[in-house]
């Protein structure tokens, strides 16, 4: 059970996570999350329209290096296209969807 | 004029590691696989290989090269070059089906290599003066101890796996090697965790789907079940 705090960062990828996109996201979560102490993060998808193998994998070993550490990915706004994606790869079983992001997290996103 | 110094070694290739699970260390024989599964699964090591080093990515429909750069590996970087000169987009399941067609040539080329590694030997002895029974004795049990040690931790776990284990999880169980690898009570317990990894890339779910459509040919060709 995902449990959202201020801990929690919020990412927004754009349009499409793939091969080189995903470079960037993680760049992201590595330097605004991780080396500011955020433990949990949430994806927004609410821009996601699809996502390659190679971003697929970003988010596995985004969720992998969060849970060795004690936290969680979860993801929140997935279109039902992206949402089947998840389920067709078993991703839900290790990154579980939101209905929305958490309030902690978009207190810590605005401040 | 001296001899030049051999080229070293690149790192384990992928390929490799699916032999070294596939190889009966005890007779120095494959397992028991059908050919054309084999050959699907080491055209699709060679494909998960490439994308765990970021040259090429898929999607649902279409395999791209997304960076052409030499990986520095002979076996990956001549399959990297026939992608990339490609121009028109193309399936997961054509690319594979393709590069099966050079399974053995890929098979010989990883095989020499864990011979040059020190890992096997690879013999070619005559049955009955005239049949050629290729043999690859084990010389050194650490590599193949380790990547069966490895699957198995992945499969005890309920860990999120590793990318690397994902795919020898997937290339493993599209060829039935668990079966070999496993005791029928070890295999019965981590059946649902085999499902479930197989499920988490996109090129093992074609290559799972490869396989069922090569047995349901089988099926059609031999009445057999």
């Amino acid at each position: 059970m995902f449990s959202a705090t201020a801990d929690t960062y919020v990412l927004v990828p754009g349009e499409r996570i793939d091969a080189l996109t995903c470079q960037l996201l993680l760049q992201e979560a590595e330097d605004e999350a991780l080396a500011n102490g955020f433990v949990h993060i949430v994806l927004d998808g609410g821009n996601l329209n699809s996502i390659s193998n190679a971003g697929l994998r970003a988010l596995l070993g985004l969720a992998r290096q969060l849970e060795q550490n004690q936290g969680q990915l979860a993801v929140c706004n997935l279109s039902p296209a992206i949402a089947a994606l998840f389920k067709q790869c078993g991703l839900d079983q290790f990154i579980p969807t939101l209905d929305a992001i958490p309030g902690l997290a978009m207190q810590a996103r605005a401040a | 004029m001296t001899d030049a110094a051999p080229l070293p070694l690149p790192p384990i290739a992928l390929i490799e590691d699916f032999l070294l699970l596939a190889l009966n260390e005890q007779s120095g024989q494959f397992y028991p696989v059908p050919r054309s599964t084999f050959d699907c699964a080491c055209a699709a090591a060679v494909l998960m290989d490439l994308a765990l080093h970021n040259r090429i990515d898929n999607d649902l429909q279409e395999m791209f090269v997304i960076n052409p750069a030499p990986v520095g590996d002979a076996l990956l970087d001549a399959t990297l070059r026939v992608m990339a000169l490609t121009p028109e987009p193309t399936g997961v399941a054509r690319w594979m089906r393709q590069l099966a067609e050079e399974a053995e040539s890929l098979r010989d080329k990883a095989l020499q290599r864990l011979a040059a590694r020190g890992v096997l030997r690879c013999e070619d002895k005559k049955v009955l003066w005239v049949f050629h029974a290729p043999s690859y004795p084990v010389n050194d049990r650490r590599e193949g101890n380790a990547v069966r040690l490895r699957i198995l931790s992945s499969l005890l776990s309920s860990d999120i796996p590793d990318s690397r284990d994902i795919v020898l999880v997937s290339l493993a169980e599209a060829c039935g090697l668990f079966q070999f690898i496993l005791s029928p009570s070890e295999l019965a317990s981590v059946t649902p965790r085999i499902a479930q990894i197989v499920k988490l890339d996109l090129v093992s779910q074609a290559l799972q789907q490869a396989v069922e459509e090569i047995d349901a040919a089988m099926v059609m060709v031999t009445g057999l079940r």
